[in-house]
């Protein structure tokens, strides 16, 4: 199978360390290769949109760094980074205008202009359509019995479908109900807990502006998932663990106990699942007691 | 001093700011202070004013927000709803299309609240792009009356923007240093939970790996290139 | 050179189309992919009718009535055009039905593959499909043509119950811009219906703009005045189970604020598309269409029952959205193009 561009973006290669390198592992053991690309920038992370057409030059200068190792798709773990490239692509690829603005900026500062359509595509998305809950059972080795999983899908996974194509493009996910990590989880032996805020937001956006309006947003989703019976919650996004995981405190400090939930990414349950070393999960970067409730639980890495 | 507005029957229907009072006044001589000298702000919408939304639209993000028909269907989808009720994206959008300038003003610290769920973006049923529309407001309503606007957003897009534009990457744990001192709270950054998790984060080597992220290779041209046209942006529309 | 005119769809428009012809005295051919005549309204047995609430089986009967039996006029069911070659004056149709399939000639064709209705799954925030309570017009048609209304999921008698407008119209997210022009006044006529069969029943319809044009606007006054439907002025977001009830979120854009209201049954005004059928038929005969899919006549002005291809006339449904009093009269309209056509050629 050919390779696609992996995009890890900022975040995975620092604080989300855990999320580069699980999802890095998960795709090996599945056979799927990736490629990083070289010399990447920040994606604009949403705080640009303002800004016109720059805000479109950070994310087309990595799609055309993808086209640059001759990788007609980009792949990325994080749903920030994901929605910013779906964005551009999609803006850029209706608005031939707009492409040679963007282009003319590249090219002014000596980059290298986008000239095709490079696809772009959300890690679980991929996963799921290139590997699948096929693949990813053959591949256990440690079944997450009993293990109670309630599956995070945030906002920019599939948020706007006109963006990112889903609810148009039978391939992608559902946006209202979206079920790929249900499915996977499903497949690694967990048991996948249904809970009402699957796709709220986590207010990670906000997260040091607005504390208070962020706690209550986190409050909901962590207890909400708590209420239908889950021990940890899976996310695909290291902005909503910023906020999930990392300022669970401050949700808890606000709204009490019912806020206290493991977090962790996917990756690393899959991982877990396929029987990888800790150097792969990194479960001990998490938070919010991740790591000691899969080692009380019986699962080792 | 008595109570503002006192003597006005159904004090109750009439809002704070609609009544005008001085507390002390004296015209020729006569003391009319308090409720002698009380006016009634007109309840009446007496004008519109169409530049507010152009001035929207040619913010490029907000292009859309003609298609509007104010159905709510945004606000039903919204998050920040559900925390600030104040936050209405199909009003903001109503205000800003009838240039309701004193309506706006009001609400100039909850339009930023919108945490960018797109939620509004996926269902509106005539593309609007609230999601992207309410950044646009949120960049008029910096513009007009940003000292109304929380410290904290201003900091925090502030100390995004500067980042970003000046290294090509985001390195979260310098980007929340630079929010509390840019806050004066630059205390809590030795606060023990930071130490623990600052330890935590040397011990297992992400602390390397966030001081390796650095500047995107070659940004400075790009840098140099992006800070041009922001700035040819800005004399458009100061 | 063949005297006989082909019409495709035996709803509302065929069959007026096919009586029409026979009483001009002009030999023809209906064919519906459908057992049975009728079109839509049979097919997902609609209860009562706009615009006097008369019950579909009563206005469509004589319809049917019409066409049987009648001298030069064939009727085939269960079948459809499989391939069209030749042209004006001399049509080569091959049609697949029962009995095999067979080969016929035709001077004229007319068209008249009525609409589908949008598929409510489609928009997914409403659940329909997944909830049992989350039910869409059509659907609602045949439980009202039932003596009692009962809800889906466990047979009760729905105390509270809602209608969505819009659902699968005017939304550039689903992909259909135009107004489906039916859906308000069959709301108005559905929500009188659940009133009169239980009145104690609470009857919402939330609503964006009421489009009972013309002539209909009395339904919307009747649902209102006589019957007391409120009409709540919002758009809903999304529809989840709670309690054995559905809670119904939205905007109330009068509160300007959001509710949370629940409901024991809900009502997805899913609009008209056009249909497989449709599709079909405009390839096989090479038909513009339309932005939004429906067939587009020659000149809507001077020729709004006529194809651009030359002895093809169009009628109903396919046509745009619209109520079956003028998929009737375009039928009967389309008629009398085709047999002036033949005759036209045949003077020649
Ligand atoms: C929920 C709802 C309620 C309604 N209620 C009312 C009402 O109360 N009063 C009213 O006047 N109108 C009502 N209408 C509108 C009414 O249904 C239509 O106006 C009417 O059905 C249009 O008639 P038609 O013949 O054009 O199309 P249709 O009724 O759709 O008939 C078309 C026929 O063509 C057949 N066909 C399609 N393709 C092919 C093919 N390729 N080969 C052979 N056959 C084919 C189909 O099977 C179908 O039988 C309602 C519509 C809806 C959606
Ligand atoms: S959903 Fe779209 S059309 Fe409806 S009020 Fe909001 S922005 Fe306007």
């Amino acid at each position: 199978m050919s390779a696609v561009a992996y995009y890890p973006g900022c975040a995975l290669k620092s604080i989300d360390l855990a999320y580069d390198v699980s999802s890095v592992a998960v795709c090996r053991e599945l056979g799927l290769s990736l490629e990083e690309i070289r010399g990447y920038n920040c994606c604009g992370i949403g705080e640009l949109k303002s800004d016109g057409d720059v805000a479109y030059v950070l994310p087309t200068r990595i799609l055309a760094l993808a086209e640059g190792q001759n990788l007609g798709e980009v792949m990325a773990p994080c749903s920030v980074c994901y929605g910013e490239l779906a964005r551009a692509q999609s803006v850029l690829a209706q608005d031939a205008a707009r492409r040679g603005r963007v282009n003319g900026m590249l090219q002014a500062a000596g980059e290298r202009p986008y000239t095709r359509e490079v696809k772009v595509r959300h890690l679980l998305e991929y996963l799921y359509r290139e590997a699948g809950p096929e693949k990813v059972a053959a591949q256990v080795r440690q079944p997450l019995k009993g293990l109670r999983v309630a599956p995070y899908y945030g906002c920019l996974y599939t948020r706007p479908g006109w963006f990112t194509q889903a609810g148009r493009d039978p391939a992608l996910d559902n946006p209202e109900r979206p079920h790929f990590m249900a499915d996977l989880l499903d497949a690694a032996g967990a048991t996948v807990v249904d809970h009402p805020n699957q796709v709220s937001c986590c207010g990670g956006r906000n997260v040091v502006q607005d504390e208070e309006g962020t706690a209550l947003l986190d409050y909901r989703i962590l207890s909400g998932a708590k209420e239908e019976g889950a021990q940890v919650l899976a996310l695909i996004c290291p902005k909503c663990s910023g906020a999930l995981d990392i300022n669970q405190t401050k949700a808890i400090a606000r709204h009490g106990e019912g806020a206290r939930l493991p977090v962790v990414y996917l990756t690393q349950l899959l991982g877990l699942a396929f029987g990888l070393g800790r150097g792969q999960l990194r479960l001990g970067d998490m938070e919010s007691g991740a790591a000691a409730l899969l080692q009380a639980s019986g699962f080792r890495s | 001093m008595a109570v503002k507005g006192e003597g006005i029957v159904e004090r109750s229907l009439v809002e704070d700011d609609h009544i005008l009072e001085q507390e002390k006044l004296i015209i020729e001589g006569v003391d009319v202070s308090g409720r002698w000298n009380t006016f009634l702000a007109p309840r009446v919408q007496e004008d519109y004013t169409p530049s507010l939304e152009a001035e929207v639209r040619a913010l490029g993000v907000g292009e859309n927000i003609r298609r509007c028909w104010q159905c709510g269907m945004c606000t039903a989808s919204c998050t920040a709803n559900s925390v600030y009720p104040d936050f209405n994206p199909r009003h903001f959008i109503y205000l800003v299309k009838l240039g309701d300038v004193q309506r706006l003003a009001k609400l100039a610290d909850v339009v930023w609240r919108c945490v960018g769920c797109y939620k509004c973006s996926q269902r509106c049923p005539r593309e609007v792009n609230p999601a992207e529309v309410m950044e646009a407001i949120g960049v008029i309503v910096h513009r007009r009356w940003g000292e109304r606007v929380a410290r904290e957003e201003q900091v925090g897009t502030g100390a995004y923007k500067k980042q970003i534009y000046g290294t090509g990457r985001l390195n979260l744990a310098t980007l929340m240093a630079a929010d509390l001192r840019g806050l004066g709270r630059q205390r809590e950054l030795l606060s023990a939970e930071q130490m623990r998790i600052g330890m935590k984060m040397f011990r297992d080597s992400r602390l390397f790996h966030t001081l390796r992220l650095g500047r995107a290779p070659g940004w400075s041209r790009l840098r140099r290139v992006l800070e041009e046209h922001r700035r040819s942006r800005e004399e458009v529309h100061p | 050179m063949s005297e006989a005119v082909l019409i495709i769809g035996g709803g509302p428009a065929g069959l007026a189309a096919a009586a029409s012809l026979a009483d001009l005295g002009v030999e023809a051919v209906l064919v519906e992919k459908e057992p049975e005549l009728g079109g839509t309204p049979k097919k997902y047995a609609y209860s009562k009718l706009v615009p006097d609430l008369r019950p579909a089986q009563e206005t469509l009967a004589p319809l049917v009535q019409r066409v049987q039996g009648r001298e030069g006029l064939r009727v085939l069911t269960d079948a459809r055009p499989t391939a069209v070659s030749g042209k004006a004056g001399d049509f080569k149709v091959r049609l697949a039905g029962p009995a095999g399939e067979e080969e016929l000639s035709a001077g004229a064709i007319i068209v008249a593959t009525g609409f589908e209705h949008f598929d409510a799954r489609r928009d997914t925030k409403y659940g329909y499909g997944i909830y049992p309570d989350v039910v869409d017009i059509r659907d609602m048609e045949r439980m009202l043509s039932e003596p009692q209304l009962k809800r889906p999921s466990d047979g009760q008698v729905p105390q509270r119950v809602g209608f969505i407008l819009c659902v699968g119209s005017r939304d550039r997210m689903v992909g259909n811009t135009y107004c489906s022009r039916v859906c308000c006044s069959v709301c108005c006529v559905q929500a009188i219906e659940v009133k009169e069969k239980n009145p104690s029943a609470e009857v919402y319809i939330f609503y964006m703009d009421i489009r009972t044009y013309g002539l209909l606007e009395n339904l919307y006054w009747e649902a209102q005045e006589e019957h007391g439907v409120l009409f709540v002025k919002g758009r809903v977001g999304e529809i989840l189970p709670r309690d054995g009830q559905l809670m119904v979120k939205g905007e109330d854009t009068l509160l300007r604020g959001p509710f949370e209201v629940p409901f024991d049954l809900m009502v997805l005004a899913s609009g008209m598309e056009p249909g497989e059928g449709t599709v079909q038929v405009a390839e096989l005969l090479n038909l513009a269409r339309e932005p939004n899919g429906f067939l587009a006549p020659r000149d809507s002005h001077t020729a709004p029952l006529e194809a651009a291809v030359e002895g093809v006339f169009l009628a109903g449904a396919d046509l745009a959205p619209k109520f079956s009093d003028d998929a009737v009269a375009e039928g009967a309209g389309a008629a009398v193009r085709a047999a002036a056509f033949l005759r036209s050629r045949a003077g020649r």
